[in-house]
């Protein structure tokens, strides 16, 4: 007697997810992607490598060696380069962008890093990278990284810093990033965009919009975003 | 992506535009970023070079099922653009974009204050600044009720009934007296109808920008042409009544800004239910039926028969329901 065979569940398919604009991924809306364009993506995620994949772009990740596989975004090119920050096994002026999120403290106490990367940018290519102000070593000795000192790092590099944005989350799940370099627009966010969520952050909003651009910001941008770009005159 | 939307607003600007926007708008621009709850969504505010206050707002959306959204908003505009008494009151539509599969509404910014920042800097002279701020609301409405057409809809008493019984749990505290005084109010004032005209459909204080030239509204996706205003009305006070810090807490709860906005023996609650009593004598209802018109769309919230844009999502019904259980039990 033969058992009955039953048909195997059919899987289901969906159509792919649109794109997230914001978030890590929202940082490709910032770069003039032009198609075939090679994006070099370091401490990305899979909405980041979608969101450039769909613009045309060609997403290349550098993966740490010890990441393991399923933290690993999907993309065609990956590189797994022997220590990461380290010598990125790519050719000089190999890619037209890079995006980089979240930069470590290695990235910017070594300077030899940040060369690393503007080698294997294309003249005219732009970096955005993302720094944090409370970034701390695990004995605390590192001081904090200031929007200047990330600026002055890149431009000593032979990078030009077109903008800097501060990047702001609010208690209401809103998202901002400011274009710091515009005190117009600094002062309109902290005038009309901001809610105060308690009254120190509200008597400290009213100080600051009456303020040019000082120290203070940091305790409402925790994270800034660095947009520069590699001049066409560089040497490659 | 920004560089090309603004491209696209460069290279077909409509000529209604007004002429100091479109020269603003050739200057050279920059934008903050504002993100949205919404996924898929992204907001420009694109600043001219040295300006304080914003030109424009571009709204762009990747989703096909929210880009409905941005095409009624941009002929809501329009629309309110024929309104002579609108001017000022509402953003002037710039155009609407298809960049990719993506589109893109572009629109003036209002000048001011969003009201929901405003209440967050107020340290003194709440009461004065709170009475002028629903005094501006209803100048507001009255210069938007100018599109009205002088068609009606009824307050069902026995829909009313139907839907507090679905929202109450009749166990609760207060919601067997609540429900019966209701059908008591019912059969008092009959079939109540309430005139017609055109809803915002959000009328948060956070969309709400105040200014010298008053209040202006933004954010017009859940426009409708024509329907009963007391939803709108209402979702504005509750919101507003939220909003205001207490010494508690500068951001209060829901539930503690719906009893200190309605419940509480206040200067808050009494300017609400003044502005409440005040916008159902201008719509022509009788202001003794304040309380069951109240309950009457607490209990349309709560069931998602609101004609507001967010009221058939579940967690806004979810909190609309906790408000009436609260009004029941502490009436």
């Amino acid at each position: 007697m033969s058992t009955p065979t039953t048909a195997s569940p059919k899987k289901r398919t969906f159509p792919p997810p649109p794109p997230r604009l914001f978030g890590p991924r929202s940082l490709a809306s910032l770069l003039d992607l032009q198609p075939e364009d090679t994006v070099l993506l370091l401490r990305p995620d899979q909405q980041l490598v979608d969101s450039v994949a769909l613009r045309g772009a060609r997403p290349t990740l550098v993966v740490p060696p010890k990441t393991k596989k399923h933290n690993r975004p999907k993309a065609p090119h990956i590189l797994r380069p022997d220590t990461v920050p380290g010598p990125l096994p790519l050719d000089d002026a190999a890619v037209q962008h890079i995006i980089m999120p979240t930069a470590s403290l290695a990235w910017w106490r070594e300077p030899r890093w940040i060369d690393e990367l503007v080698r294997v940018l294309a003249p005219g290519g732009s970096l955005l990278i993302g720094a944090n102000h409370r970034l701390r070593t695990p004995w605390r000795r590192a001081t904090t990284l200031t929007s200047s000192g990330a600026r002055r790092r890149l431009t000593t590099a032979g990078l030009h810093v077109a903008h800097t944005y501060g990047v702001r989350s609010s208690l209401r799940e809103l998202r901002f990033l400011v274009p710091l370099d515009h005190p117009g627009a600094r002062r309109w966010f902290f005038t009309s965009a901001y809610p105060s969520p308690t009254a120190r952050h509200a008597r400290l909003t009213t100080l600051l919009t009456r303020l040019p651009r000082t120290g203070l910001d940091r305790a409402y941008f925790p994270q800034l975003l660095l947009h520069a770009q590699r001049p066409y005159d560089a040497p490659c | 992506m920004l560089n090309a939307a603004l491209s696209a607003l460069h290279s077909d600007l409509p000529d209604t535009v007004p002429e100091h926007v479109a020269a603003t708008l050739q200057r050279p621009l920059t934008a903050i970023t504002l993100g949205s709850r919404w996924e898929g969504r992204i907001v420009w505010a694109v600043f001219a070079e040295r300006s304080r206050t914003p030109t424009a707002v571009l709204k762009l959306d990747t989703r096909p099922k929210y880009q409905p959204r941005l095409r009624k908003e941009h002929e809501a505009l329009h629309q309110l653009a024929q309104i002579p008494d609108m001017a000022d009151l509402a953003p002037a539509p710039l155009g609407l974009y298809s960049l990719g599969s993506a589109l893109m509404l572009a629109q003036t910014a209002q000048a001011g204050v969003p009201l929901h920042v405003q209440l967050s800097r107020r340290y003194w002279r709440r009461r004065q600044s709170a009475t002028r701020d629903h005094a501006r609301l209803r100048s507001w409405l009255a210069a938007l009720r100018t599109g009205t057409t002088g068609a009606t809809t009824p307050v069902d008493p026995e829909a009313v009934q139907q839907r507090l019984a679905i929202a109450l749990d009749r166990d609760s505290p207060g919601a067997a007296a609540l429900q019966d005084r209701m059908a008591e109010l019912g059969d008092e004032f009959g079939h109540l109808h309430v005139p017609t005209q055109p809803l915002h459909g959000d009328l948060d204080p956070s969309n709400c920008f105040t200014g010298r030239r008053g209040l202006s509204v933004v954010d017009w996706e859940g426009f409708t042409l024509q329907g009963p205003p007391l939803a709108e009305v209402l979702l504005f006070l509750n919101h507003y009544a939220r909003a205001v810090p207490t010494r508690d807490a500068w951001v209060p709860d829901p539930l503690v800004g719906f009893r200190n906005g309605f419940l509480a023996d206040g200067w808050l609650a009494r300017l609400t239910w003044g502005t409440w009593r005040a916008e159902l004598e201008q719509l022509g209802l009788p202001a003794e039926a304040a309380e069951y018109l109240l309950v009457a769309t607490l209990a349309d919230f709560a069931t998602g028969h609101a004609s507001t844009a967010h009221a058939h999502r579940k967690g806004s019904q979810r909190n609309w329901t906790e408000l009436l259980t609260l009004y029941a039990a502490e009436r």
